[in-house]
């Protein structure tokens, strides 16, 4: 049995929707392309979701992918029939062909854009890594609203959707991150003991944490960053019809049903923008669309759910998508190549379908070789410098927004003790901290700096202001490597030459112990911690210097 | 499915938990027997539930158990002396109250819940209260009830035995056993009490998520379906118009 084997099952009816499908040349490109698929045309599959299991036995498959003729199906219904059929809902794909290709484009692009929807559909099941049991949020399918007695005492209809799993291995959440438990809307992660916790039943699914979450410490089956990245770098690749231009249609959970609207009114738009539907576009990052633009797409689409999003993330994905524009405008780029649309009302939608991707001019070779990188900041800068390098830009362009993916940090060195703290809770490592002999170096790397701010929060000189963060993309500082932002010397305890605190903390307690402090000011001078009690009992410290004895004051 | 059926479902898996965290004595590996054939002729609706993969799992491995004085030897060495590494002890306090500062007030509290609910432990097990067979074992007796408050239809009686159980595997089994289910998992890889361990915590977590569902879903009621004003619920197959019918 080869790995992941993919059983792909197309519903019939397809080949008779709207303008049809050639679904014998869909079914046998496919297999072409991808080995470890097999392909069946299914009679009335969208009428019969039991006809699922059947088929991926036959083919001892443990990924499917269900090309329906619309979205309207019984979710609960087909859970039912994977877990029948021994596979796990959540890796399941279903595309609605028939009102995302039949019914809106004609014979020949529709077979087309479905062999490419349904490619990377293979590609994101592929990528599927399962999910665990706790990975599973339960909800009772709504029901009439009449109370019977029948209704009193029978179990509704059971679903489930997936809800994130924090990897403890990525997280660091007990070196102070908490970045995820801030952006939840609905306050469903905390952090608990030095562990983020997921309250299940107040979780809705959003994956906004995700966008968050600077370590790729939250595992999101259905909706996991190896799968979007599995997805579009299929899409992104086998997309380029006849060398016309062709967008990524970045789409809303909730802005789908718009799309199968316009289908159902007969409508008809350009078929060079292809779906990646995402739980909610507050998940999306401007790497994304950037590595989009990068990695061969010509435009980029962001269709919300409007102004109704119940998750409130409309002015992040405004801010995101204005990042982007500005951020081309100032590279030299077409701006129009990443635009915001929203699904209402529908007429506008259907105008902005209407319009094709414009051309962004470059060639095959011109493309970003290397893999997509959705969840880290590396995939973005290079996005960046291959935009920076192939454009008419400015040699320093600097963009500060207010949702700029990167942080620039600024040290006031006059106030900083050399603590370290902020090095100790840096989340991406951008902040560290280099001990050379009796002094300590606080580096910096800014191409790992998202400008989270956990480190201002962190400074005990916070109300100095010794360290702030700006939300500023800077190819300047960007391209620059890890430098040293300040230098302390430590002390040393004349007991046991273990370090006692760096000369300028020392300073520090030396000027709020007052002119009464002479004898605790030369105590804590010449002893470390470690060493001051017996020197308080009048016993001349053990002056044998071993490393690692005492942690340093 | 009716809500009888769902907890008389439930009381026999925690009973066949129950039985396979405890050592396999010749009796109880023939009550095991009884219940997985009971269940596995059930099986079929179950389907539809996440857990069913590691459902399934357990119910072909418990079809091929090992003899007895194998399966015993498993025992001591998962659950009590591991020659090789630390036994994964099934006790709660060892893992809410790792100091064991503790242990011996959680004990005595849960010896007290049991006993609120007119139970005791049987002499014959000499083990202690916070044992995870004596825990799933109160689940079990919780569900019975349950489903007897069902049967008489007596809708608040059924809210309250349902709150009741969200409450114990709250305090209780969801603190402690995904911990000690990991553990058994990694140090017993395909064995029997692995498979066990990870069914157990599939089954408890969802079941969790089904209690605290249900309730939501009666809290959403109007107080007189729930009889809180002194309606009673209508017997009828009639639809409740604004409150329910008086009888």
């Amino acid at each position: 049995m080869l790995h992941n084997r993919t059983a792909v099952l197309l519903c019939a009816d397809l080949a008779s929707l709207g303008a049809g499908l050639n679904l014998g040349e869909l079914g046998s490109s496919l297999e072409r392309s991808w080995p470890n698929v097999a392909v069946e045309v299914v009679s009335d599959l969208c009428g019969h979701l039991a006809r699922l299991a059947p088929v991926a036995a036959q083919h001892h498959a443990s990924r499917a992918v269900l090309g329906l003729c619309s979205g309207e199906y019984s979710e609960i219904e087909l859970q039912a029939q994977a877990r029948k059929a021994g596979l796990d809902p959540f890796g399941l794909e279903v595309v609605p062909l028939g009102t995302l290709c039949a019914k809106v484009h004609p014979r020949p692009q529709a077979t087309g854009k479905a062999k490419t929807l349904l490619g990377a559909a293979v590609a994101r099941a592929q990528a599927f890594q399962g999910s665990s049991p706790e990975q599973a949020k339960l909800y009772f399918l709504p029901q009439d609203e009449r109370v019977t007695r029948r209704f009193l005492f029978t179990v509704p209809p059971i679903g489930y959707r997936p809800v994130p799993g924090i990897r403890e291995d990525r997280c660091v959440a007990e070196a102070g991150c908490h970045l995820c438990t801030t952006v939840c809307p609905q306050d469903a992660l905390r952090k608990v003991g030095g562990r983020i916790l997921l309250e299940r039943a107040r979780c809705e699914s959003c994956g906004v944490c995700l966008a968050a979450c600077p370590r790729e410490a939250i595992d999101f089956p259905s909706w996991s960053l190896a799968q979007f990245q599995a997805q579009l770098a299929t899409l992104l690749d086998s997309a380029k019809p006849g060398g016309e231009s062709f967008g990524i249609l970045l789409t809303c959970q909730r802005a789908v049903g718009k799309l199968e609207e316009l289908a159902h009114q007969g409508a008809s738009y350009c078929h060079q923008w292809l779906p990646v539907v995402a739980p909610c576009l507050g998940m999306i990052t401007p790497g994304w669309v950037l590595q989009s633009l990068t990695h061969g797409a010509d435009a980029v689409a962001l269709l919300f759910c409007g102004r109704g999003c119940p998750f409130g993330q409309g002015q992040a994905i405004a801010g995101r998508a204005s990042f982007c524009r500005q951020l081309l405008r100032r590279l030299g780029r077409d701006p129009e190549r990443v635009r915001l649309l929203t699904s209402s009302p529908p007429e506008r939608l259907l105008r902005a379908l209407q319009v094709p991707p414009p051309q962004s001019g470059d060639d095959e070779q011109g493309k970003v070789k290397d893999g997509l990188r959705l969840g880290t900041l590396k995939g973005m800068l290079q996005a960046v410098e291959y935009l920076a390098a192939t454009g008419h830009h400015l040699p320093d362009i600097a963009l500060a927004h207010p949702y700029s993916p990167f942080g620039v940090l600024e040290l006031q060195a006059w106030g900083c003790t050399g603590c370290l703290a902020c090095a100790e809770v840096c989340p991406t490592g951008a902040l560290a901290s280099e001990r050379h002999g009796d002094g300590v170096a606080l580096t910096y790397l800014a191409s790992l700096c998202t400008g989270c701010g956990i480190c201002c929060q962190v400074c005990p000189e916070g109300t100095s202001q010794v360290l702030q963060v700006r939300r500023v993309t800077n190819l300047g500082i960007l391209s620059r490597g890890r430098v040293v932002l300040h230098r302390s010397q430590f002390a040393v305890c004349q007991g046991c030459g273990a370090s006692i605190a760096s000369h300028a903390l020392l300073r520090r307690v030396d000027a709020s112990l007052g002119e009464d402090g002479e004898a605790l000011r030369d105590v804590l001078r010449r002893y470390c911690p470690s060493c001051r009690p017996s020197l308080a009992w009048g016993v001349k410290p053990s002056p044998i210097p071993r490393e690692g004895d005492h942690d340093s004051g | 499915m009716r809500l009888e059926d769902l907890a008389r479902w439930r009381q026999l898996v925690y009973r066949l938990f129950s039985l396979i965290f405890l050592y396999p004595e010749e009796e109880r590996l023939e009550t095991v027997a009884i219940v997985t054939a009971v269940l596995r002729a059930q099986s079929a609706p179950m389907a539809r539930f996440p857990f069913f993969p590691q459902w399934r799992r357990l119910l072909t491995s418990l079809a091929d158990l090992d003899a007895r004085p194998a399966l015993e030897e498993k025992y001591v060495r998962v659950f009590l002396h591991n020659p090789e590494g630390a036994p994964s002890l099934p006790y709660e306090s060892v893992y809410v109250d790792p100091g064991r500062q503790a242990a011996g007030w959680m004990v005595a509290m849960l010896e007290r819940e049991y006993a609120a609910a007119g139970l005791a432990l049987a002499p014959s097990l000499k083990d202690l209260p916070d044992h995870v067979a004596v825990e799933l074992e109160f689940m079990s007796f919780l569900c019975r009830q349950e489903a007897e408050v069902w049967s008489r239809e007596l809708l608040q009686d059924g809210v309250q035995a349902l709150e009741r159980q969200a409450d114990f595997l709250a305090r209780h089994l969801t603190r402690w056993l995904p911990r000690w289910a990991r553990q058994i998992i990694s140090a017993d890889g395909e064995g029997i009490y692995s498979v066990a361990a990870e069914a157990a915590w599939a089954f408890i977590s969802h079941d969790q998520d089904l209690i605290g569902s249900l309730l939501a879903q009666f809290q959403k009621m109007p107080e007189a379906a729930l009889g809180r004003k002194g309606c009673q619920v209508s017997l009828e197959e009639r639809p409740c118009s604004g409150g329910c019918h008086a009888p």
